[in-house]
């Protein structure tokens, strides 16, 4: 059974990029526009991994991966910050969440497939 | 120039012509030196005046001026404090909407292109998937299937004519036996002639012995008989059995003739299914070299897909840039709104730095021509 892997993002084209990579190499994916709809979309629903961007309205993606981090289900559901930020203030402040990962935009299909196949729940 | 000052020149003639006077008595030199000084002093005194009326007309002018100048100042003050409300209230927003316009209609248009690029990938893989399924793999395991049924069926073939073959030698050593019989039928033969002329002389001896022998001669009689029946037989049974064995010889004959057309039939079965099998070698042979051809070029494909994946993501990037413009619009909105007081620009610029989230946005803020984006960088916690 493919795996299923949450995309939030406030930019539908790189949410498409994503599900293009991502579904090209088997898993199937789900899209949420910011970090609260990612919040909606994840109720009652198991993913095995999650991929978010970090400036987003509504609800930022640190924001996102705190609140998800509160949720018993979800509490281990690894996460892939994928953001244009490089600073590493704003690294330490993923990583402070919770998150497993931080990869910089523009991301290549193949390096962010190694950070899915070795993160991805079983 | 105040009246004091400008009569100074002439009080200052006066006494100077009294003063000269009173040196110079009612000389003619005296008088002429008063005169002089009386004169110097009405120059003066005339030329105090008319000074003194210019400056006055020139302080006037001035002061004329300054009044037109300070209510043209408060003229372009209120100039430019409209023309920024109108940049505030009408330009600003207006370049804002443009933005953001901008940014919308280039994300719908990325976002459909990247949806149906996400449509031609698919198809690719599926057609990818297809063709690998019937040409490398289900007809190339059909066809190894349909050679090992050949081979199994000739093997078949070949079992039935070897067991062919052996009941035709059964039958051979059948053949062989009808010869003994026949030997056999020709033993009797000889047995009943032998006993005929047995009897014969027996009948001979009975004769001679007249009435004592008469019995005899009956029973010589009757061994005769028997004698000539048991030749009869004999004779019939070399008949059947030569009867039997030329049917035997000639079936074997035609076994033999359907034999060797059984083993030519076989023979070139074998051929043809070897001849069959060889074209579906080689057809199977150009299939799969079609098939690792479309599945180099299927890597290819998939190495342009990857790479075109990194170029969509640069509208992402573009739209963070013209939302981090858009904001500082807005902020600049906020601020006229509020009056025009001091702007400090380099705070401004500060502020706006601190919004750019791309190294890129920080190297053009920064002077440096812009560059392209900087390789992915994963780090994981």
């Amino acid at each position: 059974m493919a795996k299923t892997i949450l995309i939030v993002d406030d930019s539908a084209s790189l949410r498409q990029v994503v599900s293009i990579a991502l579904k090209g190499a088997g898993y199937e994916t789900l899209e949420a526009c910011d970090g609260q709809d990612g919040l909606n979309k994840l109720k009652g629903q198991k993913v095995h991994l999650i991929i978010s961007d970090v400036n987003m309205p509504v609800m930022d993606g640190i924001t996102f991966v705190t609140e998800l981090k509160k949720l018993p289900e979800h509490r281990f559901t690894p996460v892939i910050m994928l953001t244009t930020e490089a600073g590493d203030s704003m690294k330490q402040r993923g990583q402070a969440a919770g998150a497993k990962a931080w990869v910089v935009k523009p991301f290549q299909p193949a390096q962010m497939l190694t950070a899915v196949t070795k993160l991805v729940m079983p | 120039m105040s009246a004091p000052t400008t009569w100074t020149p002439l009080g200052l003639g006066l006494a100077g012509a009294a003063w000269s006077l009173g040196q110079g008595g009612s000389t003619a030199g005296g008088i002429g030196g008063a005169l002089l000084l009386a004169l110097a002093g009405a120059a003066g005194a005339w030329y105090g005046r008319q000074h003194s009326r210019l400056l006055q007309e020139r302080l006037a002018a001035a002061l004329a001026a300054g009044a037109r100048g300070e209510a043209e100042e408060r003229q372009r003050q209120a100039g430019l404090t409209a023309q920024v409300h109108s940049i505030e209230g009408h330009i600003l927003p207006i370049w804002r909407k443009q933005l953001t316009l901008v940014g919308e209609q280039t994300e719908t248009a990325i976002a459909a292109l990247s949806s149906r690029f996400a449509g031609i990938v698919d198809g690719l893989e599926a057609s990818a998937r297809a063709s690998d399924a019937s040409v490398g793999g289900n007809l190339l395991q059909t066809l190894e299937h349909s050679r090992r049924e050949l081979d199994a069926l000739l093997a078949t073939l070949a079992g039935l004519l070897a067991n062919k073959r052996r009941m035709l030698e059964e039958i051979g050593r059948l053949a062989a036996f009808t010869d003994e019989l026949d030997a056999m039928a020709q033993g009797v033969g000889r047995i009943a002639g032998q006993t005929n002329l047995l009897a014969l002389n027996a009948a001979i001896e009975a004769a001679r012995a007249g009435d004592a022998g008469r019995g005899f001669a009956v029973v010589a009689d009757a061994v005769r008989e028997l004698s000539n029946e048991s030749a009869g037989t004999g004779r019939r049974i070399a008949d059947k059995v030569q009867l039997v064995n030329e049917a035997i010889h000639g079936a074997l004959q035609a076994a033999d003739q359907g034999a060797l057309a059984d083993e030519q039939a076989l023979g070139q079965a074998q051929h043809s299914v070897a001849g069959i099998l060889e074209g579906f070698q080689r057809v199977t042979g150009d299939l799969a070299d079609t098939a690792n051809t479309l599945r180099r070029q299927h890597q290819g494909i998939q190495q342009e897909v990857a790479e075109s994946l990194v170029s969509l993501q640069f509208q992402d990037r573009i739209g963070q840039m013209l939302g981090h413009v858009r904001q500082d619009m807005e902020r600049l909105e906020r601020h006229l709104a509020t009056g025009p007081d001091h702007l400090d620009a380099q705070d401004w610029l500060d502020n706006l730095a601190s919004t750019y989230t791309t190294a890129e946005q920080h190297a053009v803020h920064g002077g440096k021509s812009s560059q392209a984006p900087a390789d992915s960088d994963i780090t994981f916690f």
